[in-house]
């Protein structure tokens, strides 16, 4: 698994793949540090999401355009380096715009350069493909990792404060269930969410999906 | 307070209380190496090793070249720079002494050097604002408290495999439902340290 097939390098196909199938959180299972530290609601969600697939697609395409220079060992040091560097950069943005949103995601925003889905992606597909397809992967990839993490946040901010983007949805009689926003509550909720999606995606191609860890 | 108690009590907060992988969620990618309590344990000490050097790494290159430079804002590659550095001097230095791991070191570049634990405990030192000694500990700390969480993972993945769990759970959503399990149990800490 986590290797790309030929069917997904359309633009379109790719989007889709990113957003459903191959889903880099609920699926593929990358990126998860951020996706249980910081979805405490729907808004950190978003927030962070956007922030990571903005590092990720500038870090295709720096990969991407680089590709044939660096290979064997030394390309994960570069992959890190050139994350880092857009992290910081995602850094000033958010902290000169976002002041608000900077202090909530806190130590993840930094953490960016170090996520297994950029560097995952930067291996995987950018570093083998042209800059079209690089962007293509990036997007697509970047697109389901921010609504998984903005669902993920909204579940938890709904079960946990009983409002979504902080707009209250459930009657004020009911009791906010302290656990969903707990770590405990992270780790619950995108393991079960995995296990949904995957049920879901065994259901419709009708294989088992057993082999998948 | 005396030194030892205080030194002892920043374990006990960082091993126990504030565990960087199930309170403070850093370094959650390796919980997909763990399912094998020998491989657990080697990845986790070898973490522990690079976390404790590139603690004290990163805070001499924060405080000695960025903070007179007022360069801040590099702080991040800077970081990640030092932790790729001494990640490859650890794997080259353990291979030199001990050939027969060379092979088991030759992936720890991805699996250490872009574990988000490490990272985060140099920012989260800087943040801080601590001493040079300090900020030795806390990556001693914290290395102990994911190796101490990636190994009891590890045993509950051994379990695991022989249990029947449903179909698409298996893998990675069953052992984060365990991690959740673990993380309520380490809330029984709060309030030790």
């Amino acid at each position: 698994m986590r290797t790309m097939d030929d069917r997904k390098h359309a633009p379109g196909e790719a989007l889709k793949y990113g957003v459903l199938g191959g889903n880099p959180l609920l699926r593929l299972g990358l990126g998860l540090c951020p996706a249980l530290a910081v979805t405490v609601t729907a808004m950190n969600g978003l927030g962070m999401g956007l922030a990571t697939a903005c590092v990720l697609l500038c870090t295709s395409l720096t990969v991407s355009t680089l590709r044939g220079l660096v290979a064997g060992r030394a390309r994960v040091p570069l992959f890190l380096l050139v994350s880092a560097v857009f992290a910081a950069v995602a850094q000033m943005i958010l902290a000169g715009w976002f002041p608000a949103l900077n202090g909530a995601l806190g130590v993840f925003v930094p953490l960016i350069a170090v996520n297994c889905l950029i560097l995952n992606r930067a291996d995987e597909a950018a570093s083998r493909s042209g800059l079209m397809t690089a962007a293509a992967d990036a997007v697509g990839m970047g697109l389901g990792y921010t609504a998984a993490l903005t669902l993920v946040g909204a579940l938890r901010e709904l079960i946990g404060r009983g409002s979504v983007f902080g707009a209250a949805i459930l009657p004020s009689g009911y009791e906010p269930m302290l656990l969903a926003a707990m770590p405990a509550g992270g780790f619950l909720m995108v393991g079960l969410l995995m296990g949904v999606f995957r049920a879901v995606a065994s259901g419709r191609s009708g294989k088992k999906e057993s082999e998948r860890t | 307070m005396s030194g030892v108690a205080r030194v002892l009590l920043f374990m006990v907060s960082c091993v126990f209380t504030e565990n960087i992988f199930l309170t403070r969620l850093m370094g959650c990618c390796a919980l997909d190496e763990s399912r094998r309590l020998g491989a657990a344990a080697g990845v986790g000490l070898f973490t522990a090793l690079v976390m404790t050097l590139s603690s004290a790494g990163a805070w001499m290159v924060g405080r000695w070249v960025l903070t007179p430079l007022d360069a801040a804002y590099l702080q991040t590659p800077a970081f990640v720079a030092v932790i790729i550095l001494l990640t490859v001097l650890c794997a080259a230095l353990i291979g030199r002494i001990r050939p027969a791991l060379r092979e088991a070191l030759e992936g720890s570049l991805t699996w250490a050097a872009a574990n988000c634990a490490v990272l985060g405990t140099a920012v989260l030192n800087m943040e801080k604002a601590c001493s040079l000694g300090e900020a030795l500990l806390s990556g001693l700390f914290n290395g102990l408290g994911f190796l101490l969480a990636i190994v009891c993972m590890a045993g509950v993945r051994e379990r695991l495999a022989f249990s029947k769990v449903p179909e698409s759970l298996r893998g990675l959503p069953i052992a984060l439902i365990s991690a959740s399990l673990m993380a309520l149990a380490f809330m029984g800490f709060t309030g030790l340290a």
